[in-house]
């Protein structure tokens, strides 16, 4: 079973996303800044970082760095409501974008992409 | 190339007439100037020659003794003319002299009339035919009246200027004698000069019209560099002012102000773009979650309680977008619309007091204690009641979100400089230093701490400072984090 980590600062955004996944099969963990999500990072095994590029304290551009570098192994979908061409300006070279107002197939199906092993963005 | 009713060509025509008029005039008054002095100065040598012919006749009579006869050998004997005398030997030393002067004088061809009294011409030169001299006679009569006296005279093609001498013999015998000179030499000098005078005028006008155009246009640069810079503008190019280097004084405040102009208009346009796209972002998270727990919901046949979860979800969301939009609304209209303020000079201890009564209810429910420390005297500011309630309470709603329970808040009032010093205080959770400088930006919110703290849109200090500009004050922040913050607002006193 994959492990997801959902990184959000708003918690209905985390709890609807947490839902959704655990539905479809996911172990989900969340964490609300990069303080938290670096610690679990480190305490348990994730396959998949849902990331928010906005977020307080340190943004999510800063923690994605962290994550290459001391965890390269997890895959990394940028989640945000800026439009991916933006995203990707953003943050160059994660797994998958993901628009949050585009609906949960579009999500889904991003998901299932990375995982399978494809670094492909889906069609917008 | 030239259009007609620019400024250019009108300053042209301007300074070509003005230059014209005045070349005009002055040239005028110098033909006219010298030919006053050439006259003068033909007047007196023909006053000079006739004096040197009179001289002479007396120098004839002396010797020869006066009589009517004598008279009349001198007459002919000046004038060239055969004449005979008994004693005309001893005139001979004078008759060599004479005859030296007779050609640098011109006599032999000059027209010289004598007359006696009676008007009858005596002698007069071989030159002087009878119309001139009837012409000459013409003037006579001017002669008795003044002495002398210059005029011209008009024959054929020809004009003479006749100087008439009324004379006497010691005083015995009185007579006339007229001399006439051709003016063409004087009239050739003045035809040159006048054709040297006016030729050149026109050139000259012609280089003035458009060394005036030169100036006009140089002076009229920066009108067609702000012209250039607006079409630029219009067309898209925010970005683009007029250079200031090389400006004279009075287009420098037009352009500087130009330049002013633009620049605000750069920053409302921005302004608005942040502004749109700031809430089309905003907006869109609340409707993600709307769109995804919708979408989540209706994948399968769920239980009721589910679907009433996923409906007060929905509209929790859409009531958090209301208050976004109008959060957004009243920025708007308080950076733009001044006019909504309805200012009035009030006392600030009455009013805090208000506010700390109001806010009491809202701290109870959360065991949070509220204080207030205000002075005795009244601080008089000048405001709007209504913006500034909704300021502090935004603070205060601020204080209520981030102290925890049984956390302590404090309202205080009092006079610093020429300012109102009024604190809102709390025993909260802090800012981190980080932050401190992000917190009076839009959409700015502080990590979640609970559920009360995601409830906010971010808005509240970002029109709490809006309002606390547009009464000309200042609003401050001091903060410890783990125990507390204090916001500061100064508002000039009246």
């Amino acid at each position: 079973m994959k492990a997801i980590l959902i990184v959000d600062d708003d918690h209905q955004i985390r709890g609807m996303y947490n839902r959704l996944l655990t539905s479809e099969g996911f172990k989900v963990v969340e964490a609300s800044n990069a303080a938290d999500a670096n610690e679990l990072l480190k305490q348990k095994r994730i396959d998949l970082i849902l990331l928010d590029i906005k977020m307080p304290e340190i943004d999510g551009g800063s923690l994605y760095n962290i994550i290459k570098m001391f965890h390269g192994q997890v895959k990394v979908i940028v989640a945000s409501v800026y439009p991916v061409e933006e995203q990707k300006r953003l943050i160059e070279d994660a797994h998958g974008y993901y628009d949050k107002a585009q609906g949960i197939e579009m999500l889904l199906s991003e998901i299932k992409g990375v995982i399978r092993g494809c670094t492909g963005q889906t069609p917008s | 190339m030239m259009r007609f009713n620019t400024i250019r060509f009108k300053i042209g025509v301007l300074y070509t007439a003005i230059l014209g008029v005045i070349l005009i005039v002055y040239s005028c008054i110098l033909y006219v100037t010298l030919q006053n002095t050439l006259y003068h100065d033909f007047d007196r040598n023909l006053a000079m020659k006739a004096q040197a012919i009179v001289n002479t006749i007396e120098s004839y009579v002396d010797i020869l003794g006066y009589d009517e006869p004598t008279l009349l050998f001198a007459f002919q004997k000046v004038l060239g003319v055969n004449a005979e005398h008994p004693y005309q030997k001893m005139t001979e030393k004078l008759e060599i002299m004479w005859l030296r002067n007779l050609d640098l004088l011109g006599v032999r061809t000059g027209y010289i009339n004598l007359i006696t009294a009676g008007g009858a011409s005596v002698v007069h030169s071989p030159s002087l035919e009878p119309r001139l001299r009837t012409l000459f006679a013409q003037h006579l009569r001017n002669a008795r009246r003044e002495k002398i006296c210059c005029d011209n005279v008009r024959i054929d093609q020809r004009l003479l200027r006749v100087v008439t001498m009324h004379t006497s013999y010691r005083g015995k015998q009185e007579y006339i004698i007229q001399l006439g000179d051709s003016l063409a030499p004087v009239l050739t000098m003045m035809q040159t000069r006048l054709r040297y005078r006016i030729i050149p005028i026109p050139a000259i006008l012609l280089l003035g019209f458009f060394i005036g155009q030169v100036f006009a246009a140089r002076i009229l640069k920066p009108v067609s560099e702000i012209t250039g810079t607006a079409r630029r503008i219009a067309s898209g190019d925010l970005s683009a002012r007029v250079e200031t280097s090389h400006v004279d004084a009075e287009m420098q405040d037009l352009v500087e102000a130009f330049n002013h102009m633009i620049s605000r208009l750069e920053t409302s346009f921005k302004y608005i773009v942040d502004f749109s796209s700031h809430v089309a972002h905003e907006l869109k998270t609340p409707l993600a979650i709307i769109r995804g727990e919708a979408e989540i919901v209706l994948r399968k046949d769920r239980e009721l309680k589910e679907y009433k979860r996923v409906v007060t979800v929905a509209l929790e969301e859409a009531q958090r977008m209301l208050k976004i939009i109008e959060g957004l609304l009243l920025l708007a209209r308080l950076d733009y619309r001044a006019d909504d303020y309805k200012f009035e000079s009030f006392d600030v201890v009455p009013f805090a007091q208000e506010i700390y009564e109001q806010s009491r209810i809202l701290a109870a429910e959360r065991n949070i204690v509220i204080h207030r420390t205000l002075p005795q005297e009244p601080v008089m500011i000048r405001g709007d009641k209504m913006h500034l309630r909704r300021a502090f309470f935004n603070l205060i709603d601020n204080a209520l979100k981030f102290t925890p329970q049984h956390g302590r808040i404090e309202i205080a009032v009092r006079r610093l400089d020429k300012n109102a010093a009024i604190t809102v205080s709390d025993t909260g959770r802090g800012i981190g230093e980080k932050d401190l400088p992000k917190i009076f930006n839009r959409f700015y919110r502080l990590s979640a701490a609970g559920p009360n703290a995601s409830s906010g849109v971010g808005l509240g200090l970002s029109i709490v400072q809006s309002i606390v500009k547009m009464h000309h004050g200042v609003i401050e922040v001091k903060s410890t984090p783990g125990q507390g913050t204090t916001f500061t607002v100064l508002l000039p006193l009246v």
